[in-house]
């Protein structure tokens, strides 16, 4: 088939029309955080020791977990992908990905703006949480640069899967590495330990809320990026 | 207690400007893309 060929039927089969890129589940997130910015600064209690800059735990954290969801939609679908070769499958692992990514970066600006304060230090290497997010984050970057850098679709997909599965290996790690290493910075877990939380109620309630309101924001950024992979995808096939 | 507050009042703009950033960028690609769809479809098919 000539490529005016492929263009023409291209052109000729029916495509939905593409959507607005946000919707009304974009809209609910945006407000929901909009709701946690309010409530965790006018309406939760300011922590006796860190003073104020231990707000930044309602982001921080949510963020990070935000960013374990978004980098294991992208192994799963991933795993996916290399199951049943679904297109849709690939472009959605892709989202979920630069959606990571976005969550990651500001777990690696939130953490280091509130480490300075408290620890006194923007980083330290030795604190295995800090150094394999950062890690994460460049695995993360490189499955969107392996992405770019090759033009065959069933390749590029088939490499950045096996990317995504072991960049989304780390996240156990990073999780447990308060446990595993005794050399560290940051604190053991006060929410997601096996006994009670230890944070005060109001406090955990917004930390919930905001857990709650950072995983329906990516989840909606996710949802617009795929559709921006659907405009791009319809794009390059009536170039092609 | 400490004052914090600057510290605080900085992670929360910075957290805002990296989502607002990322939203705007979507919506921009999303609208080029809108623009090179609808050039494509305008241009004459080939016989």
């Amino acid at each position: 088939m000539t490529n005016a060929q492929v263009s023409d039927a291209a052109l000729s089969k029916p495509q939905a029309p593409p959507r607005a890129i946000f919707d009304w589940f974009s809209a609910i997130a945006a407000l929901a955080v909009i709701g946690i910015y309010v409530r965790a600064i006018y309406f939760t209690p300011i922590e006796r020791l860190q003073g104020a800059a231990q707000k930044i735990y309602y982001l921080h954290v949510p963020a990070a977990l935000g960013a374990y969801i978004a980098v294991g939609i992208t192994a799963l679908m991933s795993l996916v992908y290399l199951w049943l070769h679904d297109e849709r499958s690939d472009r959605l692992a892709e989202a979920a990905a630069e959606v990571g990514l976005v969550f990651l970066t500001v777990v690696l600006t939130t953490g280091p703006l509130w480490g300075h304060r408290i620890w006194g230090a923007w980083w330290a290497w030795w604190d295995m949480r800090l150094t394999l997010t950062l890690f994460l984050w460049f695995i993360v970057a490189a499955y969107l640069v392996v992405r770019g850098g090759i033009e065959d679709r069933a390749m590029r997909a088939r490499y950045s899967a096996v990317l995504a599965i072991l960049a989304a290996l780390l996240i156990p790690f990073i999780h447990l590495s308060v446990y595993l290493f005794q050399a560290r910075l940051h604190p053991m877990p006060v929410v997601l330990k096996p006994d009670r939380p230890s944070l005060p109620p109001e406090m955990l309630t917004t930390f919930l809320l905001s857990f709650a309101a950072f995983s329906v924001l990516c989840i909606a950024l996710i949802r617009a990026r795929y559709r921006v992979g659907v405009l791009r995808d319809m794009a390059a096939e009536l170039a092609s | 207690m400490i004052d914090t507050t600057s510290t605080y009042h900085a992670a929360y703009i910075v957290v805002a400007l990296i989502f607002g950033a990322y939203a705007v960028s979507l919506w921009s690609r999303a609208r080029k893309l809108r623009e090179r769809l609808a050039a494509a479809r305008s241009e004459p098919r080939p016989e």
